[in-house]
């Protein structure tokens, strides 16, 4: 999941567009009443003018510094941080608790939505990814149109910048979602619509077969892991009782120790009864294993980790 | 009340125990809020940007009024941002799994 979209990093200028941004925001100012009071301390053609860091041109007047007004000083792309008409605006828009409800109410109410689909999944009807892919595909489809007008429109350069930007990234993100959309399809067939429903029901009904087989093929594969077992753990014990009766015509071996031996072996368990308990024991695991798989397929819904896995075996 | 649900995210693939669960949740609704938020700065004019960081210092009810006049479609950027945002639950569900497994 990609994080949330950085924030319009500005560029800098040459020293010549600099100047002549200056001048049009300067008209700018002049032509505007709003701004009437701030133009006339605009400073005098003798004045030099300093770029500092931060938004804003600060001139270097007699007076002391000057620091054009914010919101035209924003048009000249001189910070190095996003403009802060933009920020603020953000701001107010993080603080808002109407804004935070209605937000949770409409993913809520989607989520749920998808939820339903989900439960036509359980009889072989619909696929959720995909449509939750196709719904990705159109909202950055919408996105890449937007982004790529205001590229063009806005009146800010760094907003064009930050537009553009923003319409490639989107770019490169619907490529991945068209990928995996077609990716899905090819594994899951076509879209699921009233005039393929036969088509979606059929599948469903491979989809069962599919779970089924899976199902049969790891039950057959458990058996024979318990059969192994089985023979494994007999061979062990044989070879154990073995070098038992080796070990009591061991020269070196003390009486004591052998007639503690010879108690040991005496308490030992017949092979065939051993071999019965034995039998017992993994015949109980097979069938916890069994039933621990059946109920971890049978209530899954992730068709795509099971296939794959079936096709591993 | 959780935005995400469990049986919705175990349907495309991913489990998740509860603390996890929660915090997942609460990641997933971050993220969409802020990009919500986001996408919204994104529809202004500058003009209307600035009118936005004027009202800093209004209720919340002015802002709503304000939205309500200034972006019309304001369900549908939320709705393409939730859209947007499970599509891409959808797309990583595997890696999601994995990451907090």
């Amino acid at each position: 999941m990609r994080s949330v979209e950085a924030t319009p990093v500005n560029t800098t200028h040459a020293f010549k567009d600099r100047e002549e941004a200056i001048l049009d925001a300067v008209d700018d100012i002049l032509e505007d009443d709003e701004f009437g009071s701030a133009a006339a301390e605009l400073p005098d053609d003798d004045d030099n003018f300093v770029y500092l860091e931060g938004p804003g041109v600060t001139y270097d007047t007699e007076e002391g510094p000057w620091i054009m007004p914010e919101a035209y000083s924003e048009s000249n792309d001189t910070s190095d941080d996003e403009p802060t008409i933009v920020q603020y605006g953000r701001e107010r828009l993080r603080g808002s608790k109407a804004l935070q409800q209605k937000t949770r109410e409409f993913a809520f109410k989607r989520i749920s939505q998808a939820s339903i689909v989900k439960a036509e999944i359980e009889n072989g009807t619909a696929s959720i990814k995909r449509p939750l892919l196709e719904r990705k595909q159109k909202a950055e489809e919408r996105k890449i149109k937007k982004y790529e007008q205001k590229a063009r429109t806005s009146m800010f350069a760094f907003r064009r910048e930050a537009f553009a930007r923003k319409a490639r990234w989107a770019k490169r993100r619907l490529n991945e979602t068209v990928i995996k959309l077609s990716k899905h399809e090819h594994m899951f067939g076509v879209k699921n619509s009233e005039s393929n429903k036969d088509e979606v029901k059929d599948r469903g009904e491979v989809y069962k077969v599919q779970k089924k087989r899976y199902l049969e093929r790891k039950q057959e594969l458990e058996l024979k892991r318990s059969k192994l077992l089985e023979r494994q753990i007999l061979a062990s014990e044989r070879k154990r009782r073995r070098e038992m009766q080796y070990s009591l015509h061991d020269s070196k071996l003390n009486e004591a120790d052998r007639a503690i031996l010879v108690e040991q072996i005496k308490q030992l368990p017949t092979m065939q009864t051993f071999q019965a308990n034995l039998k017992n024991q993994l015949k109980n695991e097979l069938r916890d294993r069994i039933a621990k798989t059946k109920n971890t397929v049978n209530n899954s819904s992730n068709r795509w980790r099971w296939e794959s896995s079936d096709r591993e075996i | 009340m959780s935005t995400l649900n469990r049986q919705f995210l175990e349907s495309i693939g991913i489990v998740l125990d509860d603390q996890a669960f929660s915090q997942f949740n609460e990641h997933f609704e971050v993220t969409l809020e802020e990009r919500i938020m986001e996408s919204i700065v994104d529809e202004l004019n500058e003009q209307q940007l600035r009118e936005l960081s004027e009202l800093r210092g209004g209720d919340d009810e002015q802002l709503q009024q304000w939205l309500r006049l200034n972006i019309t479609d304001i369900d549908e950027i939320i709705q393409d941002e939730i859209d947007i945002l499970l599509g891409e639950l959808a797309e990583n569900s595997e890696q999601i799994n994995e990451s907090t497994s």
